[in-house]
Formats: C-alpha cells, sequence, structure tokens
C-alpha cells in the first residue's frame, strides 16, 4: 500500500498496519512543517514564539528538542499534537494539514494519534492510578488493557495508589502509560524529568526508550538539558523560536549511562 | 464515562460538607415548594369532591321572611338548576354541666331525608326521624368541643324559648368547612355550634310556618352568575332580603380559598428565593471547582475529550447535587405537608382530608431544582469554552495585584500587612466578594423574613385586644332595642360601663362596585371601643359622614369627600347617600362606621342598639354573664377573654408554626451561604496560607486573614439584609390578605436583632471550623499539590 497516493484517504490512514508492512529504511514523514510562525500579541507587546519552522519528523523515530526556555519548544510541540494553531505556515499530519483543521477535527485528531506527556504529570488527583489510564482507554479504539500499558512502565504493583501516594517518577510513569495505552501515534512529551531528579529522570526516560522500541512510536521529547539528547536518534536545537542545529547521534546511549 | 463517573463521587466525597450545605438549601426550597403547592392541591381537590358531592350552593340568600309560594319563582329563572328552602336561626345552647351557654345557629333540614343542597354529612348516629321535634344533630367540631356524645340531652333558647333536644348525629356540611359564627371574629367551637332540626320542628318557635328565610340555589350548567343574582335578589326584595350572595362570598368558601392563596403565595416566593440561593451557592463551588481543575480539564482535553464529554461531567455534577436536593426536599416537603395537614384539618371540617402529592408537582420540583442547577453550571461551562487547552498548560499566573486609589486610602490607614491583605484580597475579586455579600445579605433578609411575622401578629394583637377592645363582654340582640337597654343594663350588678352599638345589613355602592356588610354606628363617647388603626394610632369618629377602612374605600375605589350609596336592607330598606369623612387603616378589612345619632337621623328614626359592649366588675363575670342570657331579646354573649383565647389559639398558634418552619429554613441558609463562602475562601487560598505558616506566622494569625475576610463581608451584608429583608416582608404583608383581618406592617428591632446574631453566630461557628481547618492542614503536602 502506497502512502500519500490516494489523496481521499479517509482521516484516519490505517497506520498499524503501515507499521508492520513498511521497512525502517524508507519510514514515512509523519510530521511535516513549513515556514511555521507563531505570534503572541500581549497588550502592546509582540512575541514571536516561532520563527519559520522547517521540519520533518519520521516514524519510529526518537527525537529530542533541545533548547532554553522561553525558546519556542513547548509552542511548537502544542502545535505538532493539535492543541494549538501556528500563526501562519502549514504542519501536516501525513497528508492532512493540521493548520487547517477546525477545532472538533483536532480533537478527534488528539482522540486517534496522539499521546501526550506533560512536565507536571497532569493526572487526576481522585482517580487510582489504573483509573487515571483507564479514563483514557474507555474513549480509544485499540487501546491495550490498562493493567497491561501499566505493567509496561514497570507499576503494576501501584494499580490502585493514587497520584498523592505516587513519587513524582511514578506519576510520570502514569502518565506515561495513560499515553500510550491508547496505543497512539505519536508520543509528545513536553520536559517529561522537568520536575524529577536524576535518578528517577532515568527511570522515566528508560521508560519511553521501551516504549519508542517496542512500539515503535514516534516519540518526541523537549528538554532543555542537554544530556538527554544523547539517548535520541535525532536532536533538534532551538533558540528564539527557530531551529538553529540538527544532528544524528551515531550510537545512541541509554538513559543509565547519561550523565548530568 | 465510568472513570468519569468515579471522578464525580471521589469529588463529591471531597466537597461534602460545602454539597451538604447546598443540598440542605435546595431541600428547604423544594420542600417549601412541596408543602405548600401540594397543600393547596390536596385543599383543593378534597374540597370540590366535597362540594360536588354534598351538592353545596353556588348562590345563597337570607331573608327576613318570604312564604313558601315565593319560591315557585324560582324555578322560573332560567339560571337557577335547583334551589332549596330553610330556617336558620341563631340559637343558644346550653349544654348539661357546661359553665356557660353557646351561641349557636340552628339549620332546617326538610322535613324528611337529608337537604337537597348543602348536604349534611352524617359522621356518627343518624339524621333526626321524620319530622321529629326532639331530635337534633351538632357538628361535629361543636361536639368534640363541648364533649357531646350521641343520646347527650342539650337544651336550647330560640328567640326565649327553651327546648330539649337529643343529639341523634354528629354531622359535617360543606358549608361549615370553616366554622365560625356569623359576624363572629375566629373560630372557636368551644363558643360556638351549628345543629340541624327538622324544619316542622322549628316552625313554630320561629314564627315561620309555611314560610322560610334562606334559600339555597344551584346554578344551571354555564348560567350567568351575576344575572341570576340580580334575578333573585329581585324576588326575594320585598321579603327583607340580604342580599344573594355568591359562593365566593360565602363565608366558610372565602376563609378556605384565602388559606389557599396565602399558601400558594408561600409557594412561590420562598422556594424562587432558595432555589436562587442555591443556584447561586452552586455557581460559587463550581466556579471554584473548574478553576481548580483547569489542568486536569485541559490534561483531558489534550487526550481528545470533548467539549462536551467535559460540560457533561459538571452537568452531571450540577444534575446530581440537585436531584438529591430534590429528593430530600421532597421527603421534608411531604413530612412537613402531614403536619400542616394535620393542622388544617383542626380548622377545616372535612369528612376526610389527606394529603398527596400530586405527580405533576413531584416532576416540576425536580425540574425547579435541577433548573436552577443548570443555571449555576452555564456560567462555569462557559468557562470551560474559553479555556485553550494550550494556555491551561501552564501554571496559573499569580492573580493581578496592582496598585489603586484605595490603596492610597489602606497606606493612610496604616494598617498591618495582615488586614492589608484581607483588604486587597476582597478587593481584587470583586467578583467574588459581591458574590459573598449577596449570599450573606440573602440569609440576613430571609430571617428577617422568616420572624417579622411574629411582630406582626404580636402588634395586631396589641390592637385588637389591648388597645381596641377594651370591653370585657359583648351582648347581641335579637331585634333593635330603644335608648331604655342603656338603663337596663346599668342596672344589672357588675356592669359598670356601656357602650351601645347598631349594626346595620346595607349593601354599599359606588360606581362600579357594590358590596355586602354592616355599617356600625357607635356613640361619640366610645370609650370601650376606640378606633385604633394598624400603627395603633388613635382614630376619632367624625360627627358626620362615615368612617370607612382604606382596604375597602379601595376595593370600591372611593376616596375622602366621595359619596357613598347605602342600600338598608332592613326595615324600610332606605337607600341613603352618604359622604365619606375619614379612611382608616386598620386590622379589620372592611368596616363602616358612622356616629349611632347620625345615622338614626339618616334612617329617619330614633337611636337604637343591636349590641352593646361592656365593662364589668370581674368578681361578678358569671352573675353579669346569667342575667343578660335570662333576658329574651338577648342573642348572645361574647367574652374578651374568649377572643383573646381563640386568637391565640388559632391565628397565633399557626402564624408560630409557620414561622418556625421559615426560621428552620433560613438558619439553614444563612449556615449554608456563610460555610461555603468560607471554604470557598480557604480553597482558593491555601497555598497563599501554607506559605504563610511556613514563613513563620501563627496558626492565628493564618486564621485571621481568612476570618476577617469572613467579618468585613458578613458586617457589610447585614445592613444590605435589613434592607432586602424589609422589602421582602413588605411584599408578603401585602400579599397576605386574610379574610379576617388585615396584617400590620411591623419589624421590631428585635428582629433585626435577631437575623444579625443568627449571622454572627454563623460566622463565629465558621471561623472555629476555619480555624480547625488551617490547623489539620499539612502546609508541604498543600505546596506540593497541584489539584
Ligand atoms: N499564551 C501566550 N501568550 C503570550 N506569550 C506566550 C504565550 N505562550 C508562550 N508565549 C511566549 O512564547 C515564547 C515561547 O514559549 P514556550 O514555547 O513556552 O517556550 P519553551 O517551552 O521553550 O520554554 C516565550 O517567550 C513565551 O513567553
Ligand atoms: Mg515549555
Amino acid at each position: 500500500m502506497e502512502v500519500g497516493s490516494n489523496s481521499s484517504l479517509p482521516a484516519i490512514p490505517p497506520f498499524a498496519k503501515r507499521r508492520f508492512t513498511l521497512s525502517e529504511k524508507i519510514s514515512p514523514s509523519v510530521f511535516r512543517a513549513q515556514q511555521l510562525t507563531k505570534v503572541y500579541r500581549v497588550g502592546e507587546v509582540i512575541v514571536y514564539a516561532l520563527r519559520g519552522i522547517e521540519l520533518e519528523l519520521f516514524a519510529g523515530e526518537f527525537v529530542v528538542i533541545l533548547g532554553p526556555s522561553g525558546s519556542g519548544k513547548s509552542t511548537l510541540l502544542n502545535i505538532l499534537g493539535g492543541l494549538d494553531t501556528p500563526s501562519t505556515g502549514t504542519v501536516k499530519y501525513f497528508d492532512h494539514d493540521l493548520s487547517l483543521a477546525s477545532p472538533a477535527e483536532l480533537n478527534a485528531f488528539r482522540r486517534k494519534h496522539v499521546g501526550f506527556v506533560f512536565q507536571f504529570y497532569n493526572l487526576i488527583p481522585s482517580l487510582t492510578a489504573l483509573e487515571n489510564v483507564s479514563l483514557i482507554t474507555e474513549i480509544a479504539d485499540k487501546p491495550f488493557a490498562a493493567e497491561e500499558a501499566l505493567a509496561l512502565v514497570g507499576l503494576s504493583h501501584r494499580q490502585h495508589h493514587f497520584p498523592s501516594q505516587l513519587s513524582g517518577g511514578e506519576q510520570q510513569r502514569v502518565a506515561i502509560a495513560r499515553a500510550i495505552a491508547k496505543r497512539p501515534d505519536v508520543l509528545l512529551c513536553d520536559e517529561p524529568t522537568g520536575a524529577l531528579d536524576v535518578q528517577t529522570g532515568i527511570t522515566v526516560l528508560e521508560t519511553l526508550k521501551k516504549v519508542n522500541e517496542e512500539q515503535k512510536t514516534l516519540t518526541v521529547v523537549i528538554t532543555h538539558n542537554a544530556t538527554i539528547a544523547e539517548m535520541a536518534d535525532r536532536v533538534l536545537t532551538m533558540r528564539d523560536g527557530a531551529l538553529i542545529k540538527e544532528e544524528r547521534n551515531v550510537s545512541k546511549k541509554s538513559p543509565v549511562e547519561l550523565k548530568w | 464515562m465510568r472513570m468519569l463517573d468515579r471522578k464525580l463521587i471521589r469529588d463529591f466525597v471531597s466537597m461534602k460538607w460545602q454539597l451538604l450545605a447546598i443540598v440542605a438549601v435546595i431541600a428547604c426550597g423544594i420542600s417549601t415548594f412541596v408543602l405548600s403547592t401540594s397543600t393547596v392541591a390536596s385543599l383543593e381537590t378534597t374540597r370540590s369532591q366535597y362540594y360536588a358531592r354534598y351538592r353545596f350552593a353556588d348562590v345563597f340568600c337570607d331573608l327576613k321572611r318570604a312564604p313558601e309560594s315565593v319560591a315557585l319563582q324560582f324555578a322560573a329563572i332560567p339560571e337557577v338548576g335547583q334551589y332549596e328552602t330553610r330556617i336558620d336561626i341563631p340559637i343558644r345552647i346550653e349544654i348539661p354541666f357546661a359553665e356557660k351557654s353557646v351561641q349557636g345557629l340552628a339549620l332546617s333540614l326538610p322535613n324528611e331525608g337529608n337537604s337537597q343542597l348543602n348536604e349534611v354529612h352524617i359522621r356518627r348516629g343518624r339524621l333526626p326521624d321524620t319530622s321529629s321535634s326532639s331530635e337534633t344533630i351538632v357538628s361535629e367540631a361543636f361536639a368534640a368541643a363541648s364533649g357531646l356524645q350521641l343520646g347527650d340531652k342539650i337544651q336550647v333558647t330560640i328567640y326565649g324559648q327553651q327546648y330539649s333536644l337529643f343529639v341523634v348525629g354528629i354531622a359535617l356540611s360543606p358549608e361549615f368547612i370553616y366554622e365560625i359564627a356569623p359576624g363572629g371574629l375566629l373560630p372557636d367551637s368551644r363558643s360556638f355550634g351549628v345543629i340541624w332540626l327538622r324544619r316542622s320542628a322549628m316552625e313554630g318557635s320561629t314564627k315561620l310556618d309555611g314560610a322560610f328565610n334562606h334559600v339555597s340555589f344551584l346554578l344551571a350548567r354555564n348560567a350567568s352568575l351575576p344575572s341570576a343574582i340580580e334575578k333573585i335578589d329581585s324576588i326575594l326584595k320585598p321579603y327583607g332580603s340580604l342580599g344573594a350572595i355568591a359562593r365566593e362570598d360565602q363565608r366558610s368558601h372565602r376563609f378556605v380559598s384565602s388559606e389557599m392563596d396565602e399558601l400558594r403565595n408561600m409557594g412561590r416566593v420562598a422556594p424562587t428565593i432558595f432555589l436562587c440561593v442555591s443556584s447561586f451557592l452552586l455557581n460559587m463551588v463550581l466556579a471554584r471547582m473548574i478553576s481548580s481543575q483547569r489542568e486536569q480539564i485541559a490534561a483531558l482535553t489534550a487526550f481528545g475529550f470533548t467539549t462536551w464529554e467535559i460540560s457533561r461531567f459538571f452537568l452531571k455534577f450540577a444534575w446530581s447535587v440537585a436531584f438529591v436536593g430534590a429528593v430530600v426536599g421532597l421527603g421534608l416537603g411531604f413530612y412537613l405537608g402531614l403536619g400542616l395537614t394535620e393542622m388544617y384539618s383542626r380548622f377545616f371540617h372535612f369528612p376526610s382530608f389527606t394529603f398527596h402529592v400530586p405527580w405533576s408537582i413531584l416532576l416540576l420540583a425536580i425540574v425547579l431544582s435541577v433548573g436552577a442547577a443548570s443555571l449555576a453550571v452555564a456560567n462555569g461551562i462557559r468557562g470551560i469554552l474559553l479555556l485553550q487547552p494550550a494556555e491551561a498548560m501552564r501554571p496559573e499566573p499569580p492573580p493581578r495585584y496592582g496598585s489603586s486609589t484605595l490603596d492610597a486610602l489602606w497606606q493612610s490607614l496604616k494598617l498591618s500587612t495582615i488586614p492589608k491583605m484581607v483588604m486587597r484580597h476582597t478587593w481584587r475579586n470583586p467578583k467574588r466578594s459581591l458574590m459573598s455579600l449577596v449570599g450573606i445579605s440573602l440569609a440576613v433578609s430571609v430571617l428577617i423574613l422568616g420572624s417579622f411575622m411574629q411582630d406582626a401578629i404580636y402588634s395586631l394583637f396589641e390592637t385588637m385586644f389591648s388597645q381596641s377592645r377594651k370591653y370585657d363582654l359583648q351582648v347581641t340582640f335579637l331585634e333593635p332595642q330603644d335608648s331604655a337597654t342603656l338603663h337596663e343594663l346599668y342596672s344589672i350588678e357588675g356592669i359598670m360601663e356601656v357602650n351601645l352599638i347598631r349594626a346595620v345589613p346595607i349593601r354599599a355602592r359606588s360606581l362600579h362596585r357594590d358590596r355586602l356588610l354592616s355599617i356600625i354606628a357607635i356613640d361619640s363617647k366610645h370609650d370601650l371601643s376606640p378606633l385604633v388603626d394598624l400603627q395603633q394610632q388613635q382614630a376619632t369618629l367624625p360627627a358626620d359622614g362615615l368612617l370607612i377602612s382604606r382596604k375597602l374605600a379601595e376595593v370600591l375605589e372611593l376616596q375622602m369627600g366621595n359619596t357613598l350609596t347605602i342600600e338598608v336592607l332592613e326595615g324600610k330598606r332606605m337607600t341613603l347617600d352618604v359622604q365619606v369623612s375619614k379612611l382608616i387603616d386598620d386590622a379589620a378589612g372592611e368596616t363602616i362606621y358612622i356616629n349611632r345619632n347620625s345615622l338614626a337621623t339618616l334612617m329617619q328614626e330614633s337611636p337604637s342598639a343591636t349590641a352593646a359592649y361592656l365593662r364589668i366588675d370581674k368578681r361578678l363575670r358569671q352573675s353579669v354573664i346569667r342575667e343578660l342570657e335570662r333576658r329574651p331579646h338577648v342573642s348572645h354573649v361574647v367574652e374578651t377573654a374568649d377572643l383573646k383565647q381563640s386568637f391565640l389559639k388559632t391565628i397565633a398558634e399557626n402564624v408560630r408554626r409557620m414561622r418556625s418552619i421559615n426560621l428552620f429554613f433560613s438558619i439553614i441558609i444563612a449556615i449554608g451561604v456563610i460555610y461555603s463562602t468560607a471554604r470557598i475562601s480557604i480553597a482558593e487560598r491555601s497555598r497563599e496560607l501554607a506559605t504563610l505558616r511556613i514563613l513563620g506566622f501563627t496558626h492565628q494569625e493564618v486564621t485571621s486573614i481568612v476570618v476577617l475576610e469572613l467579618a468585613v463581608l458578613t458586617l457589610c451584608a447585614i445592613p444590605i439584609g435589613w434592607a432586602i429583608g424589609y422589602g421582602l416582608s413588605y411584599m408578603t404583608v401585602n400579599a397576605f390578605d386574610r379574610e379576617l383581618f388585615r396584617m400590620p406592617f411591623v419589624v421590631s428591632i428585635s428582629t433585626y436583632a435577631f437575623a444579625a446574631s443568627v449571622v454572627l453566630a454563623a460566622m463565629t461557628a465558621a471561623s472555629f471550623l476555619i480555624y480547625r481547618f488551617i490547623g489539620k492542614m499539612n502546609f508541604v503536602d498543600v505546596l506540593k499539590a497541584r489539584d
């Protein structure tokens, strides 16, 4: 089956099939951003959060976006994930133009294809770990069992704990389980280790790596921590709303080897 | 959404006390709604079934005397479907072993069977034997009050002659659902009773052989009431008719109707206030909930939950609260309804009176509370719609505190830091502060509304008894007496002062309206019955012309100086035009006073009296009463002390019950509003408070921040609440239009003080809760938690 050959493709391309039929070498571009800008206006002041981003992300990749605070990483990630829309330019998800999509379409896009992991976990405090995951599997098409997703992040023994009874790292792993349980096509992580200590951060990153390898999910991690970049397939560096550098790691490090 | 439902339940549990407060307020609203509307519905159906089954008449007419043959003319009136003549006479009843005799009314039954119209319902025993002259049936209320049993013997005095009668039946009649003496002030079955006799037994003693003095009519279907009344009046005019009255003006009917109107009114005002308050509390809680859960909501949006799915969660939340409130309210309303029904069963005599809640009211109650909740949620959902998921992922920016002109003022006050924080916080959240202010003032106003009735009743009691009824006895004569009565009365040992009264039945007519009532003629010296208005001011009787109550003037569309046409319904049946010289705002709604001499002049007769007010030597009370009752021209004697008693037992008791229900509810509102306000204030500022604790502020100091804010709001709210309460009470008094009394409008200082102290007490209790809550707060957890 040829990708992108049929422009009247239904809104949901059969990625699951594609994942198994395509070889890694000719992995297609999942996201393609062109001349992406985002402008905020706060009273008199105009903030250019993104200035002409050109970007292509491929299936199965582990990508780290690096940059200091305020460089526009979150803005870019939110636009890729359909949480926000660009001011000008286009973002395509396969052949679907997210920049033209309506809020309802973006909502459906997130529901079907995107898993988010946030810096502050954003778990529902009144639901247990398992219930937080089930919350999402309930609205997904072909999810993992919530227990399975928790097992994948190594938290089977904490299923019935409430967020307040979990450590930060455990909460973040629950958040990862929640994000991957619906078998998303892309996993977008905004500073997933930002609120964690080194050791816990490593556990979380290992979990992300494992998910990326086992599920072949395109994983984008944004961080201001350059060390994390060493575990990526590809590292994109941002400054002042622009991509200034792109590197491909010849040898990926495993999270345990990272030092910061 | 199974998981969202779980979240719903856990959110409920974590907010249980706040929600309980709201549930309580909703329940109050729903229960007053159910209570009053269902009682009205129950009364309505019970009464109309009773009327239909026992053929309660549409039109009634009292007259002096008409030969039975006159009645044949009624058959020719096309509007009349059915009619029945009878004899009604005032009597005095002596019960064996009773201390004193009782005023009574004897009604004739046909010589055979039951009445065709206004049929009596035999509760126990049977109807008197055909044409029996020694058997009687008595009204149930009277029998109960005087301990009469079947088979007992009573003595009745009819026009001065005594008869012995055996009680063979105890009965009810649709004419006496509310059993009150003609011209009486209050129902009192210990001093008034209705009995029924065979017509043949009454004819001789009343000189009404082959004649009647009362006739009832059932109208033909679709007949015009005014034209029926007009035709009946024209037939009976020559026979001393007192004017035909429609069912609407029949005393018992009218009283029951006015009671229902009052309940209907209560069913509108109280629930509206309660549901507004609860909607408003729920709105406050939801707004707080949505703002504290904005990151959760954003995460849900990021994962693709639709706005509808998320809004539905909050709707479900609000609806569940509303539903629980409605169910509790229905239960409470039902329970109170049983109590109210029990109370009405004592005043209103129905063959059976049961309380039921119609399905429509049940549904409406749920719709109302769910509606109030939806209103509360609408605002919150708007917040969700405006929430940008990408925005919401960022932590909430700190509220903007800038310097304002008021800051300069506070600076100049040299306040220490804590009061400054309180002032800023109160001022920087104007919407929220305003909402709390409104909530607390509503609580104050509801407290005033709930208790001012007591003031009104107390003032009414003062006006009616201490001030305008300075006489001990009122003696009523069977026929008008001439001036010699005065001497006769003074000659009785123990009578110290006498004021004569002449009451004349009239039809008062102005341009558009007419009204059947009595004109009361008193002497210019009337010390025993001063004319006192609702403001407890004395009025003097004008030497010429009429003094009429303001209410009647309104009804007749009259003003001071206008001329009122008076059609006298007795004697020569003259028609007089008399000027209205003065208006009085009195407790008895429909009275016309005139000077006794000037009435005599107008009626071209010598001054006469139909009743007298007496001040007596209390030690000789019994002998005075006995002496008066011995006289053949005396109809009955009423003791003011008995009236006072029955006032306290009926009206005052009734109001006291209503007041305790209202008070119970208003205290719940006060506590609900203040508790919710305090809780929200704590929740919104838990981080700030925890930080202060960590910075070394003491438990008391931190508590004082929240308590001070609450105190400032409460103190501002109290005067506003007083004003609102005053307004609401005024509206209520105007709606409260009893058949027999008008309520004075008084809100005493003690009521204001009471309302303020309940709210302050609730505030103190809330302060204590805040203190405890802050004591238990784990500051480290609070700072860590991103709720
Ligand atoms: N809603 C907004 N309104 C105004 N400015 C914003 C908004 N969101 C982001 N910005 C600005 O855009 C720039 C990029 O922000 P962001 O993408 O969050 O950076 P990063 O995630 O790299 O720290 C910053 O200067 C930030 O202040
Ligand atoms: Mg960021």
